[in-house]
């Protein structure tokens, strides 16, 4: 009924204006200029009647364009109603939390308080955007075609006194309609769902511990940048970790970590060589200790032993070799620029045998066994940027002392570089786990407060690029006396 | 006669028919100022309508 009377009034009001038009025309009225309104009222009159008598039509059109834009209220009342209620509810948990925090007088959280007040700031404004886009969407709604039969009549009425009124009010109804349902779809598009990777699922389900490993030669001292390869029982790698020049391997960064399998194998690689690791395969949870104090973001303690190497002594590695019997442990002594490598051994077969790994900064002098030389070969290894000494001695003698002279300073080789495979940056698909929460905070934040924002300010932009199309121009001065 | 039949004028006379169909149909009880309204705009559009005529007779061409 309100529609029938103001299509009516502004029917009758854009003939008023034609009538006008023509009377200004035909009237002998000696005022300059007013005739050029003349023609100008018979157009705007003949327009707005059209508009009129096309009113169902623009409805259609509305309704028409609202349905191929693939736009639904139903989607958007889900949406924003959730969006709503989640904030409503963080609102209220906050409020509580608050509440208990400040008033119970044997806790005090300074800093933990302070920070729910920002996060209770910030979400009351997202909360007061997304009140105000519901009611908007109200009104829109629910008055969509009032608001259209409206702005006609406001653009029908004589001398374009409304004319500029009636247009924006059709910009923004025509855009509002249309664009506020698609406001889910905007959001969706532009926070970019994050799947779940099969991988992480995994991690999941066994979960991750954070360890520091200590990897140890037989004589007990650590080795340094011994690369550590982790496995699982099909022989997948999980991760892959290099010791620090303190011959500990931290896996205890956020971004590092330990696979908590049911069962891992491990396997070691020193100076471009596989070595055997004790123990070979392990069960994490049981595995690792509890560490009595937290260094380095370490939560548990390890140790690993490489059977294949007998001692350790800046940058020397004496070789366990399974062919020879060893009668204690190897002795080094350094002295004026000169290292002697003391071995005491068994030997059950003659043959050629693998002693000695150096880095390239030494030299092999001699080798004697009970003082009688004997014949040595060094073979020289490529390891990452490195190079590296292998020394062999051909023995014979069935036990003895094995006195190997080094010339040279010792002196530790360079650590092979990006050869590590961090466990829980691979699962995050390479990207930092604080990284990922950042990602996630900002969709967060993005999707309660940007994202509206910056839709609703598009759609105003689009209203008022509209409304000016429509005729909300301002009119050129007309009248000159 | 022909000269009569130009656009504005078959323009006015169809508008004031409209409008007179309309004020028929308009409940006029309830919408008294539409009524009014159409009345107002029925009399100036017979005013147009009778200066227009006279402007194609030649008697007004005050521009």
């Amino acid at each position: 009924m309100f529609i029938d009377t103001v299509l009516n009034a502004a029917f009758a009001l854009s003939v008023l204006t034609y009538y006008l038009g023509v009377l200004i025309y035909a009237i002998p009225i000696p005022w300059y200029g007013i005739k050029r309104w003349a023609p100008l009222l018979i157009f705007d009159g003949l327009l707005a009647a059209s508009l009129t008598l096309f009113f169902n039509n623009i409805i259609i059109i509305i309704n028409y364009v609202y349905e191929i834009l693939g736009a639904d209220w139903e989607t958007f009342d889900l949406t924003t109603g959730s969006l709503w209620a989640l904030l409503l509810v963080f609102i209220i948990f906050i409020e509580v939390s608050l509440t208990l925090m400040t008033k119970i007088p044997y806790i005090k959280m300074y800093t933990f308080t302070s920070l729910l007040f920002t996060i209770k700031g910030f979400l009351s404004y997202a909360l007061l955007i997304i009140t105000l886009i519901i009611t908007l969407s109200i009104i829109v709604r629910y008055t969509a075609t009032k608001m259209i039969a409206l702005s006609i009549l406001f653009y029908s009425i004589p001398f374009r006194i409304t004319r500029v009124a009636g247009a924006s009010l059709l910009a923004f109804t025509i855009v509002f309609y249309i664009g506020l349902p698609l406001m889910p779809n905007f959001m969706m598009f532009m926070a970019i769902p994050t799947t779940i990777p099969d991988k992480l699922k995994l991690f999941i389900e066994y979960g991750v511990m954070f360890p520091r490993i200590e990897v140890r030669s037989i004589a007990g001292d650590r080795i340094p940048f011994v690369i550590l390869s982790i496995y699982d029982d099909q022989g997948n790698l999980l991760a892959r970790y290099l010791s620090e020049s303190d011959g500990y391997i931290y896996a205890s960064y956020p971004d590092k970590g330990f696979p908590a399998f049911p069962k891992v194998r491990l396997q070691a690689e020193y100076y471009g060589l596989n070595f055997v690791v004790s123990p070979s395969s392990i069960k994490p949870i049981e595995y690792f200790k509890e560490s009595e104090r937290v260094i380095h973001n370490t939560f548990q303690e390890a140790s690993i032993t490489l059977p294949g190497i007998l001692k350790y002594y800046k940058g020397i590695i004496v070789l366990s070799n399974p062919k020879i019997t060893y009668n204690g442990i190897p002795i080094i002594m350094e002295y004026n620029n000169k290292i002697n490598v003391l071995l005491n051994v068994s030997l059950n077969y003659n043959g050629v045998y693998e002693i000695l790994l150096l880095p390239n900064s030494l030299d092999v002098l001699d080798v004697k066994i009970n003082n009688t030389t004997v014949k040595y070969f060094v073979e020289k290894i490529n390891w990452y940027s490195n190079t590296i000494r292998m020394v062999y001695a051909e023995l014979n003698e069935s036990r003895g002392l094995l006195r190997i002279e080094l010339v040279g300073s010792p002196n530790q080789v360079k650590p092979p570089e990006s050869i590590e495979v961090p466990y829980v940056k691979t699962l995050t698909e390479g990207r930092d786990i604080d990284e990922v929460l950042r990602q996630a905070a900002f969709i967060f934040m993005a999707l309660m407060l940007i994202f509206p924002t910056s839709y609703i300010i598009l759609l105003t932009m689009i209203t008022y690029g509209l409304a000016y199309v429509l005729g909300a121009r301002v009119p050129r001065i007309i009248f000159r006396v | 006669m022909k000269r009569y039949i130009d656009k504005t004028f078959i323009f006015s006379l169809f508008f004031l028919l409209v409008l007179v169909f309309d004020v028929i149909s308009i409940n006029k009880y309830e919408d008294t100022w539409l009524v009014f309204l159409h009345i107002i705009v029925i009399i100036i559009g017979i005013a147009s309508i009778f200066f227009y005529i006279r402007l194609i007779e030649g008697e007004s061409n005050v521009t």
